[in-house]
């Protein structure tokens, strides 16, 4: 806005807090360079060796999910831990964990444009990227978990010689619904976000093979004004339509658990309580992946402090949010007067499973408390310790819903404690090997940051201030002709 | 980026309130008054006057403070985001939240039987009753009438939730203003500072307060997404009383190039969000009760889907959420002013049937006519009696101070504001 | 970051080359006249006068969307919020519409209690259709109305293409603009400060598909054909062979099986009987009683007990289970009241009856069940009913395994009740209760009456409207004949 002050930040710290003008998000860069920072990451015909290791471990780790699931497929779904009474174990609370991860990409793209969040536009492609990964995690687990996998397309209402349809009155069916719902839509809404970079991505290419390949992908986008208006009005129905998405994916998780009479399950204030923190889980998984990034890539003047500050808002306002929820939930226990309820919450805190509580309250609602205090929302080291105990801790608040509440229910007789197996184990930590894998991948061929979403909020240059126009380089540049 | 319009200097007469807008509020006060006393008055003639009139006043009473609490944590979120656009309508939010203590004297009604005993209104004011009714079916129950549903601590916790919101709403109203002095910057930091750890006062005194006065009109009955109902539903009506209340500055004559269709478009924009919020937790909540089907849940809404409740219910599903949903849908309908009114007024009386759907089976049931609405006139009278003297306030509050705060440092930037 | 730019130019392949040589060697026409802008405040002012000259084949091209640059061009709002409104409310429905025909029409299968079709449990499946179908439509709304994808435009062949989609900003003004000329329209761009004005041509002829890209496009065709062709085939064919199980494990379990030999077993404990025997001499501690008659209905001496067994208490209660018991086990044949009129009994009958009339070729011959008020059967002593009902009679199977003994007993007692009520005068019924029951019998009379003379006089509108049907039959063909 012109009318808005901007603020004269010294360095590469725009956090400041004074409110008679708004600080600047990009720092040191004009139009031009934010292409070349972007675009030079991919273009970088080296391969960097911390790269490769980073993508080796994980391809690894991936290998070895692979693995597992052969063996799973092959032996049946007692390699896992899983027991009666829980019967949902592990792999229930991946595919809660990695679906909740999953929010904060479309939250950012979504939410955060529709309420005009200018700070979104640097690490929105990072954050869907970080999303669809995650979501292509999370729905391994109950792909896997249904036995026999190949009859895995039951789950889809598909006509078949049986005469058979799903039953739409499960909120297991209306998760296949949200669950691949949002899975297409976010790669729709990242896929048309790209566009504009990957023709940008284009026009540089001097490899004909890699301007074929941009060139496909970009589907002959020029950047024409009519184009783009059309393509605003979309982005912003997007926007608007993966706004009530994203509430309604880890709403119908929720009610997975909720619409049973699970005593710790059933509770009313689930949909907005599993919403808050998948969000929360997924701004931290954000931090963790765009704190190291930034600094391999050097993109600080793009993802700057103020980027990181505001996402530690986020998850500090989440976490609360998360913590309220465990307020209400124990309050309500006590104040209905149903022992059942009483006793499920009771044995969280205090029963065999009370380490996986605290382990949860002390990660998810402590932790983030730190960032009251202004340091340590900017403080690197600070904020990657939370955001990682955040990751810990919101794995452990499913561990703690999934498997307290099913391995003490109604009947004592049936009660049973749960051990992961090391097939469960290897798992979860294969599911890294696969979210880092397609993330190191993506980080390698497709412009991490959306150059021209950051050109928007960058201040518009004055008239004859730009670089000095120069035409020799662009004359060796042959024609397009893709 | 070009601009329309381009920011024209504040003079005096911008900024003063209209004496036509100030008029509006002593008729409000004489209105309101009037139709308290015609609300009051069956209370002393027959026997069931005096509950309807109880419950009205629960009713009534809850519907404005809601107002009143919507525009408490609307504040505290501007200032927490550093929203720019929101900065011209900011003052008439704070003279709506500046009602806050007098709304505390208007829960004497309330507070002083209960706080006494009388199991008018809320029947676990009576801890024995309750303790030997339920000991033999639901002993867990017993230490919540013993520690916690009982009238002394109940009358604590209501002292403890209006000195928080009166704290809070003085130091906003008062920080703001001012400001319109000193012009010093450091207030609009202090008051983000503040807000931060105002929502969460404000989330916890909402949901207790929720707890106490709506949800324990059914004692047994719970629902722990109770509090982010209330505050979806209170935040919506304050959104609609402010469009009004600006429209209404307007229409005095005062602000014209100051608040535009763009501030209008930015309101109707969170109107609309939350009526999607609001569906979203109802439908929640109602979902969750329902698929389970457990009978202590269920109650709720079974009552509420019998007799004539269902077609009551029914109003609630369509006028509160379906039908507004769409009205609000279209960006025009926004940035337009006699339709945007139209759908403020709309949401305003859906919240108050939203209320009623609360609040009046319990009289209902009280009554012994089950499934049967208990509509008397009384009810309409007091919620209007009640709103007569809140819009009064809010016109006092609005006193001598400046329509818009004056030298808030993001004022050219809310003046300039356009939607992209 | 620029110097680490790939600089290996590469060769193009050589259907590239071709297209190239062919758009360069064919005769050109003049596609647009474009120029150069550095920021996005001169482009809107050019844009502006561009707009107000008249031309209304025209474009521009920036690296972001400009803001003010549709009032500035003249772009009017487009229809795509339409489209996608139209195609959300569709999937909506179709969402709804899914669930209702395969829940409640093809496959009604009930599930713990719940109603068939009920909106609540509708709605998340729905919400998500009608957002999935939307924001596909979003998207493919964008390409389609922008003709994209479009891998071959004139416009690629722009050198300074390259800084349109990074830094710079351009007004193309198009050839077939019916306004267009190419000096003037170069003059107009240089007033409003246009750098680098420059002249594109395209070839007046596009170059046909290369070879490569037809090639792959019939292939990924055809592929893309196969899945439909193997549900079409599997549509309308029919097969005996179960569908494909990679693992089989679940369906082929091991398991005991009843009535087949286990190998295990044998092996085990000598019997592969798969439901173990008792050990012999033994007896579950609860089936011990020393009571023939209780047992068997017989007494000691082989004769059929004429009296209840010891302890047995006859009781309301009794009776009431008795004929409960009765009611699940006997009723379908022997009938509610005993009289071998029940509902499996008269099917039976009719199909028979069916058969001997030659109506019907399936059925079976039938031995209709006793009436239980029969002499025959009032004369047995209560032992042999309860050994019938144990043991069974000629097509009856005995009952011992479904029904308790108690509750066999209680059968029995309960049929000594209905013989008891079938031969009974109003002079059984207690004195207190005659009036009552002679009353209803009274009514039963009246009801019985006017049943019959509804019935008669329907039967008479009935033979009234067929011999009408018939008389207007005839007179039909008069009617024709007089056309």
């Amino acid at each position: 806005m012109s009318t808005t002050k901007t603020l004269h930040v010294e360095g590469l710290d725009n956090s400041t807090d004074d409110p008679s003008g708004r600080a600047p998000l990009i720092l040191k860069h004009d139009y031009k360079s934010v292409t070349d920072a972007v675009c030079g990451v991919v273009e970088n015909p080296k391969i960097h060796p911390a790269w490769a290791l980073g993508f080796l471990v994980a391809l690894g780790g991936l290998g070895m999910l692979f693995a597992l699931i052969v063996h799973l497929i092959a032996t049946g779904v007692g390699v896992w831990g899983n027991n009666v009474p829980v019967a949902w174990g592990w792999p229930i609370v991946n595919f809660v964990f990695w679906v909740g991860i999953g929010h904060a990409g479309t939250l950012i793209s979504a939410v955060l444009f529709l309420f005009r969040q200018n700070w979104r536009t640097s690490i929105n492609r990072f954050a869907e990227a970080m999303t669809i990964f995650a979501v292509v995690c999370a729905g391994t687990f109950p792909g896997i978990h249904v036995g026999r996998i190949w009859l895995a397309y039951w789950l889809f209402p598909v006509p078949n010689q049986m005469l058979m349809w799903p039953q739409f009155r499960s909120p297991l069916l209306w998760d296949v619904f949200a669950v691949g719902t949002y899975a297409s839509v976010s790669l729709v809404f990242w896929y048309m976000g790209m566009i504009p970079d990957l023709a940008t991505l284009r026009d540089r290419a001097r490899h004909p093979l890699r301007r074929l390949a941009y060139g496909v992908l970009s589907m002959g986008w020029r950047g024409s004004s009519r184009h783009w208006h059309r393509y605003e009005r979309a982005y912003i129905l997007l926007a608007a339509l993966a706004t009530p998405l994203v509430l309604s994916v880890h709403t119908v998780v929720s009610f997975d658990f909720a619409v049973s009479q699970v005593p710790g399950w059933h509770t009313t204030i689930f949909p907005p309580y599993f919403v808050a923190g998948a969000i929360f889980s997924g701004f931290a998984m954000v931090v963790t992946l765009a704190v190291p990034a930034r600094a391999f890539y050097g993109m600080k003047e793009i993802i700057t402090v103020r980027h990181l500050e505001n996402m530690n808002k986020v998850i500090l306002a989440t976490g609360s949010m998360v913590g309220y929820a465990y307020a209400m939930e124990f309050f309500i226990a006590w104040y209905g007067g149903n022992r059942y309820e009483q006793f499920a919450f009771v044995n969280r805190a205090m029963g065999p499973y009370w380490w996986a509580y605290w382990t949860m309250v002390s990660c998810n609602v402590l932790s983030p408390q730190i960032f009251w205090f202004k340091k340590a929302r900017t403080s690197i080291p600070i904020m990657m310790v939370v955001a990682i105990f955040v990751n810990i801790g919101m794995w452990f608040e499913r561990f703690v819903i999934t498997v307290t509440s099913l391995s003490r229910d109604y009947l004592p007789s049936s009660w049973a404690y749960f051990r992961p197996t090391p097939v469960d184990i290897g798992m979860l930590i294969g599911s890294f090997g696969l979210f880092f894998t397609l993330f190191f991948l993506f980080l390698r061929f497709l412009p991490m940051i959306a150059i021209s979403e950051v050109k928007l909020v960058m201040p518009e240059p004055e008239p004859g201030t730009t670089a000095k126009r120069e035409t020799t380089p662009l004359e060796t540049a042959p024609a397009s002709s893709n | 980026m070009a601009h329309s319009h381009t920011v024209t200097e504040l003079t005096e007469a911008d900024t003063r309130l209209p004496a036509k807008f100030a008029a509006w509020g002593s008729k409000g006060l004489v209105v309101g008054l009037i139709l308290l006393a015609l609300g009051v008055l069956p209370a002393a003639l027959g026997k069931d006057g005096w509950k309807h009139f109880q419950f009205a006043y629960l009713t009534g009473y809850f519907f404005w403070l809601s107002i009143a609490l919507g525009g408490l944590i609307y504040l505290c979120i501007q200032h927490i985001m550093r929203a720019g656009w929101g900065i011209v309508v900011r003052r008439m939010a704070e003279n709506i939240v500046g009602t806050l203590p007098w709304m505390a004297i208007l829960f004497l009604p309330i507070l002083i039987p209960t706080l006494m005993g009388d199991t008018g209104i809320y029947k676990w004011a009576d801890t024995a009753a309750m303790v030997a009714a339920d000991i033999e079916a639901l002993p867990g129950k017993v230490p919540v009438y013993q520690n916690f549903l009982n009238p002394t601590f109940w009358a604590v916790r209501a002292v403890v939730y209006f000195a928080v919101w009166i704290f809070l709403a003085r130091f906003f109203v008062k920080q703001s203003q001012l400001q319109d002095q000193d012009g010093d910057p450091k207030r609009t930091r202090r008051m983000e500072m503040i807000s931060a750890p105002a929502i969460f006062l404000f989330a916890l005194t909402l949901t207790f307060a929720g707890f106490d006065w709506l949800m324990s009109l059914d004692p047994h009955w719970f629902s722990t997404i109770w509090g982010v109902y209330l505050f979806a539903g209170a935040l919506l009506s304050f959104l609609s009383y402010l469009t009004l209340m600006t429209m209404g500055l307007q229409k005095s004559g005062a602000a014209e190039a100051l608040i535009t269709k763009e501030h209008y478009q930015d309101l109707g924009k969170l109107m609309f969000g939350f009526v999607f919020f609001w569906g979203y937790i109802a439908f929640s909540q109602y979902i969750l009760i329902w698929y389970a089907n457990i009978p202590e849940e269920t109650i709720f809404y079974l009552y509420r889907q019998k007799g004539a409740w269902t077609g009551f219910t029914i109003v609630l599903l369509f006028g509160h959420l379906l039908i507004p949903f769409a009205g609000l849908l279209s960006k025009h309908v926004k940035r337009h002013k006699p339709t945007l009114a139209f759908w403020a007024v709309w949401l305003l009386v859906m919240h108050f049937v939203d209320m009623y759907w609360i609040v009046m089976p319990t009289l209902a049931k009280k009554l012994g006519n089950s499934y049967e609405i208990p509509f008397s006139f009384q009810h309409l009278a007091v919620w209007l009696g009640i709103g007569g003297i809140f819009f009064a306030f809010v016109v006092r509050n609005a006193g001598a101070k400046s329509i818009v705060p004056l030298r808030d440092p993001r004022l050219p930037e809310s003046l300039a504001f356009e939607n992209f | 970051m620029a110097e680490n730019r790939i600089q290996d130019e590469g060769q193009d392949p050589s259907w590239v080359t071709n297209l190239k040589r062919h758009d360069e060697e064919s005769p050109q026409k003049v596609y647009a006249v474009v120029a150069e802008y550095d920021t996005p405040g001169e482009l809107l002012e050019a844009s502006r006068r561009v707009r107000d000259a008249g031309y209304s084949k025209w474009d521009t091209l920036t690296p972001f969307p400009v803001h003010g640059i549709d009032e500035a061009m003249g772009i009017k709002p487009t229809i795509l919020p339409w489209i996608v409104l139209c195609m959300g409310l569709a999937g909506g429905t179709l969402g709804l519409g899914l669930q209702y025909f395969t829940n409640t029409v093809f496959y009604p299968y009930l599930i713990s209690g719940k109603p068939m079709f009920s909106l609540p449990a509708n709605i998340p499946v729905t919400y998500e259709l009608t957002i999935l179908f939307a924001a596909f439509t979003a998207f493919f709304s964008v390409l389609g109305l922008s003709m994209l994808p479009e891998f071959f435009h004139p416009l690629f062949r722009l050198k300074r293409m390259e800084r349109y989609t990074n830094d710079r900003f351009a007004v193309v003004i198009q050839g077939n603009d019916p306004i267009f000329e190419r000096e003037r329209a170069s003059a107009l761009l240089k007033e409003t400060g246009g750098n680098d004005i420059e002249t594109i041509f395209a070839p007046e002829k596009t170059a046909p598909i290369p070879a490569p890209v037809v090639g792959v496009s019939v292939i990924i065709g055809a592929i893309l054909l196969l899945p439909p062709a193997f549900v079409a085939r599997a549509r309308f064919s029919k097969s005996e062979k179960p569908r494909i199980h990679i693992i089989q494990d679940m369906d082929m379990q091991q398991k005991f099986k009843a009535q087949f030999p286990s190998e295990l077993l044998q092996e085990l404990y000598g019997d592969p009987r798969a439901s173990l025997q008792p050990v012999p001499g033994t007896l579950a501690r609860q089936d011990f009683v020393e009571d023939d008659v209780w047992l068997d209905g017989k007494l000691p001496s082989g004769d059929y007990s004429a009296a209840f067994p010891e302890g047995f208490v006859i009781d309301e209660g009794m009776l009431e289970r008795g004929q409960q018991r009765y009611a699940i086990s006997c009723m379908p044949c022997h009938g509610l009241a005993g009289d071998g009129q029940g509902l499996v009994a008269n099917r039976a009958l009719f199909l028979a009856d069916a058969i001997a009339s030659g109506r019907a070729n399936t059925g079976m011959a039938w031995a209709p069940p006793a009436n239980l008020a029969d002499a025959r059967i009032q004369v047995q002593p209560i032992g042999e009913i309860f050994h019938t009902i144990s043991y069974g009679l000629n097509n009856m199977m005995g009952y011992a395994t479904q029904v308790n003994r108690e509750d066999r007993w209680a059968i029995a007692a309960y049929v000594r009740v209905l013989q008891k009520s079938q031969g009974a005068t109003l002079a059984d019924v207690p004195a207190e209760v005659r009036a009552e029951v002679e009353q209803e019998l009274v009514e039963a009379r009246a009801a019985a009456e006017i049943v019959a003379a509804a019935a008669a006089a329907e039967q008479a509108a009935r033979d009234a409207a067929e011999a009408e049907a018939a008389a207007a039959e005839q007179a039909a063909p008069e009617t024709e004949s007089n056309d």
